[in-house]
């Protein structure tokens, strides 16, 4: 049961977290927050953005501040599944040889998975057990990956020949999916700034610890959330799909698969997470509006007049926002 | 808020409250609606009699409809979590109404609790903004008390009928007839009669008129928008009135008689002593041209005075040529001249192939050779002698020298039919017409109309029957104007409400 010393120093150890970011990070709240929802959920974030807006840098920051373990994996057309999750290597100890397991990078508290689409989907569907199941499997061997754990995967946009766009299965897994936009100019100069005077960019000291944030994980859990709210987030997904008698008529026109209930609790979870760092005691309609966008929009999938239109999910997604009634 | 429990029950009190009134207000709608209907269908067949009780008793299931839809209205079920969460989104409350509700409903001691309830406490709140009476709803209710006034006015309403006009018409005693003309009677209006006008009692007929919506619609106003009208030939008569007409037409036939007497007298002279036209007698056609208020006859005086001075010897033969049209074109009854003018009507009322249906412009009746007729057969202007007109003051059945009911001499027919053709325009008149299969009823008949006795009386009952067509066609061949044709048809319509 959640005391009111544990909520408090939930709320605190957010501050600072957040403080430390912006110490670091200009601008891109959207993904900061993001990134953090996704850390209270327990979900993983796919930031999709051109090169060079920040979002190693965040995802770097962000392990730092917290004093996790983080590692990168930089993916390949030629990266092999073994490359990320480890392998069994021989080893010979006092005279005696044996298989050891050699722990890959997906071993960490914070992975950041650099231009996911690159890799082949077996690779890509490598990390699907560690994002999904916090565990890893190599041979006859399961192996369990350390909380807090969260993968920050980034794709390039604009870059898509000889990529390998993520399967359905696998981006479903994401918690959320926020869009890296580029700075302002006031937030460009500033980022110049940073990394040009003094001694450049210096990653923060960790201002919590994983206890922290597991403390912090179980008080988004305990956010209450009204009854009708959750039916009406269970009417916000229905209507995403063609078939459901409540869907709009753009989404019966564009949509070829509407959201997965995996996205109602998506959305729940990051309402929940979105008001505890607003410092609300429950969920507000508000709380759902600002990650229903992020949780629903990568789950979309469209059909072929959809994707021949150019129609995009996030428009869609405003339709329906316009049309289910919270009453 | 002190006690969250009590505020939950007042919201389902005011939300059952809201509920009973949407129902009731939807059934009292339905229910006003269909009172509405009944009540104008009600108002619009008389002979549907509802007694006063009944009427009360429509009021009372209205009552009773609304008393019921609001108690099934109160009595459906509300989910208190989607009342708070409504009532969370109307005040702004951050949903945490509806939360604290969740946290309640398990039951369980949090820290969220504490802080939604700490919330609360410090926000101030209006239960009536939280749950309005809908705008629909409201709106509703008005519609619907709207309805049942107005039905309620409906039925309160006196009905409305065919054709009120009640009358009943003692017709001369020379007559020895008495027509009983009876229309639909008003249902509540028996103690409300009128008398007639003045015109129709007179000739020794009393009658009495039911007062009804037609008498607005009277008989003057009809006159004035006709006369008003633009584009009214002068058949219509323009301004004059009734009075005005006659004088006016007495007047023409006091000059034609003159003009006439004139000729006489030069012919008599010149068939005694022969040559032409004196100075005096010259002076006098001149002067008799002069008033003449004729064209045409005005015209024939001068040719004479330039054929007299040209060929003297021709004068005798203008002069008689002159007389028989004079003859022709002055119908008086009291002329003396009459005999000439029944000559050129052929008497169609005796004649048995003649229809009373006007033909327009139809050359073969005998009265189209008439000088100034220009084939207008039907048109019973003053240079019309053979006008097919009504006899203004003699076609009233009963009347002592009609024939149709006396079975008079044609040549006292003939002048009087003559006599009141030379006066065009409309006039009050007494005459018995049915109203379809509902009776009777004694009311106006349009002068000019050609009503053909014989043919039009039913010769069981002495009544008579006037179509729209035959009226309308009159007025087509006058040249009366369509606007004027259509308040006619309106008139028509109206006093006889669809019958004829």
């Amino acid at each position: 049961m959640i005391t009111e010393q544990d909520l408090q120093r939930a709320i605190t150890t957010f501050e600072r977290l957040r403080e430390a970011i912006a110490g670091v990070i200009v601008g891109h709240d959207t993904i900061v927050r993001a990134s953090l929802i996704a850390l209270l959920c327990r979900g993983n974030v796919i930031l999709e953005g051109v090169p060079g807006l920040g979002k190693t840098l965040l995802v770097r920051t962000l392990a730092s501040a917290m004093g996790l373990k983080f590692s990168r994996i930089q993916f390949t057309p030629d990266l092999m599944p073994a490359d990320i999750v480890g392998t069994d290597i021989i080893t010979e100890e006092a005279g005696h040889r044996r298989f050891s397991f050699s722990q890959g990078p997906v071993f960490a508290n914070v992975v950041l998975a650099d231009e996911i689409n690159r890799a082949t989907p077996k690779t890509q569907s490598a990390l699907l057990e560690a994002m999904e199941e916090r565990t890893v499997t190599v041979g006859a061997n399961t192996y369990a990956l350390e909380e807090p754990y969260i993968v920050l995967a980034t794709q390039n946009p604009i870059e898509m020949e000889g990529t390998y766009p993520l399967p359905e299965a696998q981006i479903d897994r994401f918690l959320l999916k926020a869009n890296v936009e580029f700075p302002s100019v006031d937030e460009l100069v500033q980022i110049t700034v940073r990394n040009t005077e003094a001694g450049g960019i210096e990653f923060p000291a960790s201002v919590a610890t994983a206890d922290d944030i597991l403390l912090a994980r179980d008080v988004v859990r305990a956010i209450p959330i009204a009854e009708g709210l959750r039916e009406y987030i269970a009417h916000l997904v229905l209507a995403t799909h063609p078939t459901s008698e409540i869907a709009t008529p753009r989404i019966r026109d564009y949509v070829e698969y509407g959201a997965s209930p995996r996205a109602a609790i998506a959305l729940i979870a990051g309402a929940k997470a979105h008001a505890f760092l607003e410092g609300q005691p429950n969920v507000r309609h508000a709380d759902i509006e600002a990650v229903y966008k992020m949780a629903l929009a990568h789950r979309l999938v469209l059909n072929f007049r959809g994707e021949a239109e150019g129609i995009g999910t996030s428009e869609l997604l405003d339709d329906v926002w316009s049309k289910v009634p919270v009453v | 808020m002190t006690n969250f429990g009590q505020f939950v029950r007042a919201i389902e009190q005011r939300a059952a409250a809201i509920s009973g009134l949407r129902t009731s207000a939807h059934a009292l709608f339905l229910a006003s609606s269909a009172a509405l209907i009944a009540s104008i269908l009600i108002y619009a067949l008389p002979e549907v009699a509802i007694p006063i009780a009944a009427k009360a008793g429509l009021l009372i299931a209205l009552l009773s409809v609304s008393a019921l839809g609001y108690l099934a209205g109160r009595m459906a079920k509300k989910d208190p979590a989607r009342l708070l969460l409504e009532v969370d989104l109307r005040l702004g409350l951050g949903e945490r109404l509806s939360s604290l509700y969740e946290l309640r409903l398990r039951g369980a001691r949090s820290v969220f609790r504490n802080h939604l309830e700490a919330t609360l406490s410090e926000l101030p709140w209006d239960r009536r903004r939280g749950l309005p009476v809908p705008r629909r709803v409201r709106y509703t209710f008005a519609l619907s008390a709207l309805f049942a006034i107005a039905a309620v006015l409906f039925l309160f309403l006196p009905p409305r009928t065919h054709a009120v006009i009640a009358a009943t018409t003692v017709l001369p005693e020379s007559s020895s007839q008495t027509i009983d003309v009876i229309g639909d009677m008003p249902v509540g209006l028996s103690d409300r009669d009128v008398p007639l006008p003045e015109s129709l009692e007179s000739g020794e007929s009393s009658a009495v008129v039911r007062e009804s919506p037609t008498e607005q619609f009277r008989l003057e106003d009809v006159l004035s928008e006709l006369r008003s009208a633009e584009g009214t030939s002068s058949s219509i008569v323009g301004d004059a009135s009734p009075d005005e007409l006659g004088h006016l037409i007495n007047e023409q036939r006091a000059m034609v008689e003159k003009i006439r007497e004139l000729i006489e007298s030069i012919l008599e002279r010149i068939q005694q002593e022969g040559g032409g036209l004196t100075d005096t007698e010259r002076d006098q056609i001149r002067q008799q041209a002069g008033d003449a208020g004729d064209p045409q006859l005005a015209q024939s005086l001068m040719d004479l005075l330039d054929e007299s001075g040209s060929d003297p010897s021709g004068v005798e033969d203008m002069l008689e040529s002159m007389l028989s049209t004079v003859d022709v074109e002055d119908p008086g009854p009291d002329t003396g001249e009459s005999e000439g003018a029944s000559q050129s009507i052929p008497l169609r009322e005796n004649d048995p192939n003649w229809t009373p249906d006007l033909p327009t412009g139809d050359s073969s009746r005998p009265d189209d050779a008439s000088p100034g007729s220009e084939g207008a057969s039907t048109e019973p202007d003053e240079s019309d002698a053979a006008g097919d007109a009504v006899p203004q003051e003699t076609n009233m059945p009963g009347h002592e020298e009609n024939p149709q009911l006396e079975g008079g001499d044609d040549e006292q027919t003939a002048e009087t039919l003559e006599s009141d053709s030379t006066q065009p325009g409309f006039a009050r008149e007494e005459a018995p017409s049915t109203i379809g299969s509902s009776g009777e009823f004694s009311s106006f008949i349009t002068e000019g109309v050609p009503v053909e006795l014989p043919q039009l009386l039913d010769p069981d009952r002495d009544v008579l029957t006037v179509d729209f067509e035959r009226i309308q066609s009159i007025l087509h061949t006058r040249g009366v104007p369509e606007d004027v044709i259509d308040t006619v048809r309106k008139y028509f319509e109206l006093i006889t409400q669809g019958g004829s």
